[in-house]
């Protein structure tokens, strides 16, 4: 009966058993000098459901799904990586089988372990190489010291690539002994062909030569987890055990009574941070959409993260030494990093976590960012010289107060830019309009609106943040009623996800998805569309944050019966610039990111641009007149409405 | 040197027209959304007095009248760098006009005993009057200069730069001064959360009128001036087309317009 035999051929075999020890050691000594670092940072507390964690985790390492983006490369990985996890349980199989009385390893279970592992193995090996010939052929890898990446591509191909001539060289001499071999050890046929044509006597050592270069290299590529970008296999699910309900736009939570002003050096990162900063790859998809990057500002996320993995001091300040200040400040929080990041390692969390200690702690704000941060520190907005009310905009509009209601079905939160910015001013009182033409029963706070502060949280000012939130749920809680829209995409991100209102019993609706219903319900009617062409621009927090996609357009079909999807669209939408404090800062550095963003939009020759944002609208029209191309108009999908309405 | 820079609390210098009605013939009524704080001349000042201590050393005291609690507003304004803080109470402060509190400021002042410098903003933000710093400077009997866009200390005296309409004048005051002082130079730095935490440890001394009557000090409770009625003037709009036969001739008229109405 056809069987495995353990050390076939092999004198000295136990020494495998004194490298399995020292690799272990090895490994283990490099890898503890990473968890001690770790360990230094903040304590998060202890987290409850592990075991959906691990599921969640699971579900990632057997689909794979993050590394989709790039299909070729993710069909390769996916070989690579079942080739090995097969591989490696095929191993622990033969240990198992060696040192128990009973051999399971017989007969056809032999024969499909065999064939199973060959096939793996090739499937392994055929990634590999596509890996590598994609690395050094196709895209010319980097000059510079490659060293690393080098042997993380070049250990696993030798590794497979010896066990082959290890299994070839070990058949060649005992053909008769493994019957059916050509089947279920195929791939090495061409191996054991050449070598009996040889027919040379010392096949013998040759297959010892093999056998002992591949158990070298082996225990060499183990090793490797702990010095080379190998060490993915082990830093990547555990950080996407910690990171397993990442949520888009969501921030770390800091207690400000503990003098935790966010992160000066790595030491004040918390431990899943840290995880999360080890599992950074240096793949560089972050860069592909980042507005930042891809407009020459100094900011890459990709470097921002391997700066902080290789950096070996975790006490002193990060920022002005391996951090560039104004790549800090440079990032629009707009996530794009972060939905295409293989290993979810979230830089934009890393950077208004360095933000909260330069702006809490040392009084360090870029000088554009200084007058709208004082101003929201003082009146409560941040558009410093608007000289108007909150209620201003509503003249004329006889706009019901909360106040005076008391009770009433939807709230109408205006927003700092909706009450104060002409531009948006335009877009609150069309919905006024629109809410009254429906009959909703609304109301608005007025003057006791205060800032939802998502920008200011983004610049790093918790504080004002923390102080204002509470103000308005207060505020909030007075009242009765049931759902909240807004047609702000900052605001709705920050009322909806961290308010918590949702817990409170209310509902928070964006503006998009509130009147594409009224429209459903038949409360609003539309003439026929107006045929004009029309391409619609997600904003990055209705967008890619909060998967709000299809409102917005089939509102625009509606009104506009030819809705042109711009090339970037969607989860790939590329973001206007406006958001993290984009909107107040001077481009010191490279191309302006609105005209980058207009430029894509205006690609498909629309007459117009529907957007659902007060940022990306004073972006983009400042673009378009910028970039010559004044004659193209930009208007908030609800102005489209107003347009179209019956009945007016 | 030891520097006391007076303050005061005043309405958003951006609040809208819409904030402001008028009760009776002269009651100025400002609505309660409406924040106030330090006006932008008196942050001017504090920058002034802590860019003078971290060149030439000292201290810097915060003086300020005011009967409402402004002590957190008080611990902002100390944690740009200031040392400590005073409040004086003044249950008349409604009523008091420029003259009295400079008057009051005085007396203070005088409280605290030997003073080098005292610096004011240019003008209030919701007066625009502009008398205090003089005024402190005659209750005081020193020398005084107004609207000072940059001050250095030259052994003992000080050199000064006066801003005017027309230009600006180098002047060397003899200390002890009072001098009101304008932001062209001057905005006060960022203070972050850190330094308010820290802040509010330090002291804020809380002074009553009485106690500065008792020690033979007068400030004055008789008002030297009564508003007798304040008026929210009309803001219109007028836009005037300018014409012309071609372009450039359109931006001639313009050009000539702007000149006429001294705007260039």
């Amino acid at each position: 009966m056809l069987s495995r035999e353990l050390f076939w051929g092999i004198q000295y075999g136990w020494l495998t058993y004194l490298l399995a020890l020292l690799t272990l050691a090895v490994l283990a000594h490099l890898w503890r000098l990473k968890v001690k670092e770790w360990r230094n940072g903040k304590d998060e507390g202890a987290d409850l459901d592990w075991r959906g964690k691990v599921c969640k985790t699971l579900g990632h390492l057997i689909g794979q799904r993050l590394l989709g983006e790039k299909k070729a490369v993710g069909i390769a990985h996916l070989l690579v990586f079942y080739g090995f996890v097969v591989l490696f349980i095929g191993t622990v199989l033969l240990m198992l089988d060696s040192h128990l009385d009973q051999h399971f390893l017989k007969g056809y279970i032999f024969v499909s372990y065999k064939l199973i592992l060959n096939i793996f193995g090739l499937l392994a090996l055929a990634g590999i190489t596509g890996l590598i010939f994609r690395r050094y052929i196709l895209m010319k890898a980097p000059g510079e010291s490659d060293g690393q990446n080098f042997l993380t591509l070049v250990l696993p191909f030798l590794v497979l690539l010896t066990g082959f001539l290890v299994e070839g060289s070990r058949l060649a001499i005992a053909v008769e002994d493994n019957p059916g071999w050509q089947f279920w050890a195929f791939p090495v046929y061409p191996v054991v062909e050449f070598m009996r044509s040889t027919n040379l006597a010392s096949l013998g050592w040759i297959h010892t030569l093999f056998w002992w270069v591949h158990m070298v290299l082996a225990f060499t590529m183990i090793t490797a987890l702990g010095w080379t970008n190998l060490s993915h296999i082990l830093s990547v699910p555990l950080n996407l055990f910690y990171q397993a309900w990442q949520q888009p736009g969501r921030l770390r939570e800091i207690n400000l009574a503990e003098k935790d002003f966010g992160v000066s050096g790595l030491k004040d990162f918390t431990r899943t941070q840290l995880i999360s900063v080890e599992a950074c790859v240096n793949a560089g998809r972050c860069e592909m959409n980042c507005p930042a990057f891809n407009s020459n500002k100094p900011l890459s996320p990709r470097a921002l993260m391997m700066a902080m993995k290789q950096y070996g001091d975790t006490e002193s300040p990060l920022v002005g030494k391996q951090i560039n200040e104004e790549a800090l400040w440079a990032c629009t929080t707009c996530g794009a990093c972060q939905k295409k990041c293989p290993v979810l390692a979230n830089p934009v969390e890393k950077i208004i976590d360095l933000r909260r200690y330069q702006v809490m702690a040392l009084g360090s704000l870029p000088p554009g960012l200084q007058a709208p941060m004082l101003s929201l520190q003082k009146r409560g907005h941040p558009w410093s010289g608007a000289n108007l009310s909150r209620l201003d905009w509503a003249r004329g509009l006889d706009v019901p107060l909360a106040a005076k209601k008391k009770e009433f079905d939807v709230l109408f939160w205006v927003g700092c830019t909706g009450a104060l910015v002409e531009r948006n001013i335009k877009v609150s009182r069309t919905i006024v309009e629109l809410l009254r033409h429906c009959r909703v029963d609304f109301a608005i706070l007025g003057q006791e609106e205060s800032c939802t502060c998502h920008m200011a949280r983004r610049l790093g000012n918790e504080y004002l943040y923390q102080m204002n939130a509470k103000k308005n749920i207060a505020r909030l809680q007075q009242y009765t009623f049931k759902t909240i829209i807004t047609a702000c995409p900052h605001c709705y991100h920050t009322l909806k996800n961290e308010y918590s209102l949702e817990q409170e019993g209310l509902q928070v609706v964006s503006h998009v998805v509130f009147f594409r219903d009224l429209i459903k319900r038949d409360l609003l009617q539309l003439k026929q569309n107006s045929g004009k062409k029309l391409t619609y621009h997600d904003p990055c927090y209705y967008g890619r944050i909060n998967q709000i996609f299809d409102a917005p357009r089939e509102l625009c079909t509606l009104v506009d019966g030819s809705l042109v999807e711009a090339a970037k669209s969607r989860e790939e939408a590329f973001c206007c610039g406006g958001g993290g404090g984009g909107i107040w800062q001077d481009d010191k550095s490279g191309d302006r990111i609105n005209e980058l963003r207009v430029k894509q939009l205006l690609e498909n020759n629309v007459e117009r641009i529907a957007t659902s944002c007060p940022f990306c609208m004073q972006m983009l029209e400042s673009a378009l007149s910028s970039v010559g191309r004044g004659e193209v108009v930009v208007r908030d999908v609800v102005e489209l409405l107003m347009e179209q309405l019956k009945d007016r | 040197m030891r520097i006391v820079v007076c303050i005061k609390l005043v309405p958003d210098p951006e609040a809208p027209v819409s904030a402001f009605s008028i009760e009776e013939p002269e009651k100025v009524v400002i609505e309660d959304y409406v924040p106030w704080f330090f006006g932008p001349y008196d942050e001017s000042a504090i920058e002034a007095a802590l860019r003078l201590k971290e060149e030439y050393g000292g201290e810097v005291i915060l003086l300020s009248l005011d009967p409402t609690d402004i002590g957190e507003k008080m611990v902002e304004a100390m944690a740009t760098g200031a040392d400590r803080s005073i409040l004086v109470e003044d249950r008349n402060y409604d009523r008091t006009d420029s003259y009295g509190a400079a008057r009051t400021l005085a007396a203070a002042i005088r409280k605290i005993g030997h003073v080098d410098l005292v610096l004011c903003g240019r003008q209030a933000s919701d007066t625009d009057a502009g008398i205090v710093a003089p005024a402190l400077a005659g209750f005081l009997d020193c020398a005084s200069v107004a609207v000072v866009r940059s001050i250095s200390n030259t052994n003992g005296s000080l050199v000064v730069e006066q801003q005017s309409g027309e230009g600006t004048r180098t002047l060397e005051v003899f200390l002890p001064a009072v001098l009101s002082v304008t932001s062209e130079n001057y905005t006060l730095r960022y203070a972050s959360l850190a330094s308010i935490m820290e802040a509010a440890e330090k002291e804020v001394q809380v002074w009553e009128i009485p106690e500065l009557l008792s020690e033979n000090l007068t400030p004055g409770e008789k008002p030297y001036l009564r508003c007798l009625s304040a008026q929210i003037p009309d803001t219109g709009v007028e836009c005037k087309i300018i014409d012309g036969d071609s372009e450039e001739a359109k931006v001639n008229n313009l050009f000539a317009e702007l000149q006429r109405d001294r705007i260039l």
